[in-house]
Formats: C-alpha cells, sequence, structure tokens
C-alpha cells in the first residue's frame, strides 16, 4: 500500500496527490478534523432563516458542542453554549419562541436573550434568591463568537481566529455586489439531503467543473463547460464561475427582479464557491444560495440549503412556479452529485488508492481545498 | 388556609402544569403565596412568591416585574 503524507498535497498540481483515504473513513482523524478544520476556523452552523423572529431559540449539536441559535428581542442574532452555568445542565432540547427568558429545567436559573444570568431562585435558602458567593454578572452564559454572512451562521471556537471579516476580506471584496437584504419564503426555499459521505467529498466536487458535463448533462446545455472558469483564492475558499449564465424564466418567459445596484458584470455571470471548511454558496444576479453542510460522522452528511431572492417581490404569488422552478433545479443538480460523492466515499475503502490526482488545468480549486485541510491539520 | 383549600390549589397547579399553561400557574403561585404571607407564613408565601416570578420571567409576562419589587422589598431578590 503506498503511503502518503500530506507534504505530497503540497507539491504542484501537476505532480499533487490528494488526501489519504484514513481522511475520509477514519473516526480518529474525524475527531482531529473536527478540532483543526472547524473549531478552529469560521464554519456554518445554520441559517438567519432558523431563526426568522425576535425570541427564536434553536438548540443544535453541532459535531457533537450543543449550541443555541438565538435571536434576541431587539433582532440581533447570538450564539451561546447551550448549557447552564450552574450544574451544566443542557438548557434548551427543543426550539421555541419565547417574549422571556430561558430557564434552565434544573434549578430555573434564568438567562437573558443575550446571556445574561438574569435569577437564580432559592439559590440562599427557601425564598432567596441571591447569594453573595454568586455574582450574576460573571455567570452569563458562555457567548460564541458568531458572524452572519449571505444567512450563514458562521461561529469559531478559538480565541486566535481573525475576525470573520478579517478571515474572508478577499471574498468580501469579490461579491461586494451581494451584500445585500435577501428575501426568503420559508414554504419552497429551503431543502435538505442526506448524503453517505464525508463532508469533504461534497466539498471537493462543489468546487470544481471538470464533472458537469457528466453528472449534469442538462446543465451543460445551458451553461457549457468551455463556459466555466476557476475561481483561485490565496487560502481559504475556491470554486468556478460561469460566463454563460441566463436568469431563469417561467412559461410566461417571466423573470425575477435583479439585485439593486449590481455591476453589470454579473448579467452573464455566476459563481459558485466552497468556503472552507464547511459552506458552499453560489451567487446570481436575481438569487442567490447557501448550502451548510453538517457533519454527522466520517461518513455522513447532511446538506442543507436556503435560496434567497433579490426583492420582496420575488416572493409574491405572481413568482409562485418560478421560484417552484428555481428551487427543483437546484436540488436536482445538487441530488445528481450524490451519487459521485457517494461513490468517491466507497472508493476510499480501496486498499490502493493514493489519494488520486487533479486535472492540472480543471482542478487547481479542489487541490487549493486539499492544501488548505493539509496546512490547518500541521499546526 | 384548610387543608381542603389547599387540596384545590395543588389540584388546579398539577393542572396547570399538565397543559404548560404558564400563566395559570404564575396565578395560583402569587394569589397562594400571598395568602400565606398575610397568614404569616413568611417562609412558604416568599418561595410561592418566587415560584410566580420564575414562571412570570420565562414567559415575558407582566406580572414579573410586581413580583420581583415584592421580593426585592423584603431583600430577597437584588
Ligand atoms: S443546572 Fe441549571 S439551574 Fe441548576
Ligand atoms: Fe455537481
Amino acid at each position: 500500500m503506498a503511503k502518503i503524507t500530506l507534504d505530497a498535497i503540497d507539491e504542484d498540481i501537476k505532480k499533487s496527490k490528494g488526501l489519504p483515504n484514513h481522511h475520509y473513513v477514519s473516526k480518529k482523524v474525524f475527531s482531529l478534523e473536527t478540532e483543526k478544520l472547524f473549531y478552529k476556523q469560521w464554519f456554518g452552523v445554520g441559517f438567519g432563516r432558523d431563526i426568522p423572529n425576535p425570541g427564536d431559540i434553536v438548540p443544535l449539536k453541532f459535531l457533537g458542542i450543543p449550541i443555541l441559535l438565538v435571536r434576541n428581542h431587539a433582532g440581533e442574532i447570538n450564539v451561546f453554549e447551550n448549557v447552564c452555568r450552574h450544574r451544566g445542565m443542557v438548557l434548551l432540547e427543543k426550539k421555541k419562541n419565547t417574549q422571556g427568558l430561558i430557564r434552565c429545567p434544573y434549578h430555573s436559573w434564568c438567562y437573558s436573550l443575550d446571556g445574561e444570568l438574569k435569577a437564580t431562585p432559592h439559590v440562599g435558602g427557601i425564598g432567596v434568591n441571591f447569594h453573595k458567593g454568586l455574582e450574576k454578572k460573571n455567570l452569563g452564559l458562555f457567548k460564541i463568537k458568531s458572524h452572519l454572512f449571505l444567512d450563514v451562521i458562521f461561529i469559531t471556537l478559538s480565541e486566535e481566529c481573525q475576525s470573520f471579516e478579517d478571515t474572508h476580506k478577499e471574498l468580501f471584496n469579490r461579491w461586494a455586489d451581494y451584500k445585500k437584504p435577501l428575501f426568503f419564503q420559508k414554504k419552497d426555499s429551503e431543502f435538505e439531503l442526506k448524503v453517505n459521505c464525508n463532508w469533504k467529498l461534497a466539498i471537493e466536487n462543489y468546487c470544481e467543473s471538470y464533472h458537469l458535463p457528466w453528472v449534469h448533462p442538462d446543465l451543460n446545455t445551458v451553461s457549457k463547460l468551455e463556459d466555466h472558469y476557476n475561481i483561485i483564492s490565496k487560502g481559504n475558499f475556491s470554486g468556478q464561475g460561469s460566463k454563460a449564465f441566463a436568469q431563469m424564466r417561467d412559461e410566461k418567459g417571466k423573470i425575477f427582479p435583479s439585485f439593486s445596484n449590481i455591476s453589470s458584470k454579473w448579467d452573464h455571470t455566476s459563481e459558485y464557491i466552497s468556503l472552507f471548511p464547511n459552506v458552499i454558496l453560489g451567487v446570481h444576479k436575481d438569487h442567490i444560495f447557501s448550502g451548510v453542510l453538517v457533519p454527522k460522522n466520517e461518513k455522513k452528511t447532511i446538506e442543507r440549503f436556503s435560496i434567497y431572492y433579490s426583492k420582496k417581490d420575488s416572493l409574491g404569488e405572481t413568482f409562485n412556479s418560478l421560484r417552484h422552478k428555481n428551487a427543483k433545479f437546484w436540488k436536482n443538480v445538487f441530488k445528481e452529485d450524490i451519487n459521485v460523492v457517494e461513490g468517491m466515499q466507497k472508493g476510499r475503502k480501496g486498499k490502493y488508492f493514493d489519494g488520486g490526482r487533479f486535472s492540472p488545468v480543471m482542478e487547481e480549486p479542489t487541490h487549493i481545498f486539499h492544501k488548505w485541510v493539509a496546512n490547518q491539520l500541521k499546526f | 388556609m384548610n387543608k381542603n383549600t389547599r387540596y384545590i390549589i395543588d389540584v388546579e397547579l398539577a393542572e396547570a402544569f399538565d397543559i404548560g399553561d404558564k400563566k395559570k400557574i404564575v396565578d395560583i403561585y402569587s394569589r397562594q403565596g400571598f395568602i400565606d404571607l398575610k397568614e404569616g407564613q413568611i417562609k412558604r408565601g416568599f418561595f410561592l412568591i418566587t415560584q410566580a416570578y420564575i414562571y412570570a420571567l420565562e414567559e415575558g409576562l407582566s406580572e414579573a416585574s410586581f413580583l420581583f419589587e415584592t421580593l426585592q422589598k423584603a431583600g430577597r431578590e437584588k
């Protein structure tokens, strides 16, 4: 069996190999990657649309950690560890909307939606609700750094990690045109896929356009392979773009309104980017989509997607059929990929597979992801 | 308060918990709490008022501020 080191990945793409099999099948590597590729980075955990209203709270377990996504009464997003500062009870198990506070089910310590500890009933004895040894102001919920970008809620557990803006300055500049309000329609603009593969394979596959004519033949009729270009970053994202983008039309030829004040460059351009580690994004002049990959274990991933429109009008009844058509189109594209990402997962059980090779012309974006992974693991 | 009244309150409270009617829980606890205080059952009274206060806080009910003041005046809440 060939032994591959991570250095073999850092090579020039003409010589470079991909990540070795154990990065896809080993539980041990999965937990190492959880530490280094997630906890130390900014990673996506959900969407703003998961908590659309003030007072909405969603508990979730992401890569093992219990967290709360909260929209406070002023409408701002907070992320907390879902653990009571008293005896470490998980605070909430089910999502809810509240006009009040978060009450721990164990001894009823109560926290505001900004995380402050507000009440500690009977803590000083029956009917005495404070004690000088317990300073409420030091016992608020542990707040997790978060940032909303294209409606994805990103968090980091690292103290040293730069701000999200600094980490992703390159992409911010590239997509400055899309720093706009987004409009979301719950009933037809979200979907979820369960895939039996390591989360990295979904990212790798999304990065490149090499597979389009084979896996998405329909897509290839509207947007041919030669219309695509690679998107290469200095570090933490990569992807592909199309120079033949054409807006989708309904039976009557109607199109969605476009984002306001957007450069004419986007008239025929669309771009698709994997933001490392686990977020995939696509932008078009009239809608965008965001996807969060939720790794369940080393060989199971849930892909959650949302589609957002440029104008409130696009959510109206006159666009019902077009929205439906658009959602169906994207869901179908991502479904078509399931067979290949699951197939690559099965292939990682091979005894001889050695990380494989990349097309030097077509797969620089995938290579960039592998290099990113290898480099993060070195530290 | 006689034993019989207490029994009725316990049944009422159990029902309110069963259906998760927090407003009702707050009402029952605070009503009984104030009765107890009046009857000189101080510890029990503030216990119940605290219970009412916490559920009112959880639900964001307006009763919370009055209950808070009551507890604060008695030096039981800060
Ligand atoms: S563990 Fe939360 S109040 Fe005791
Ligand atoms: Fe694909």
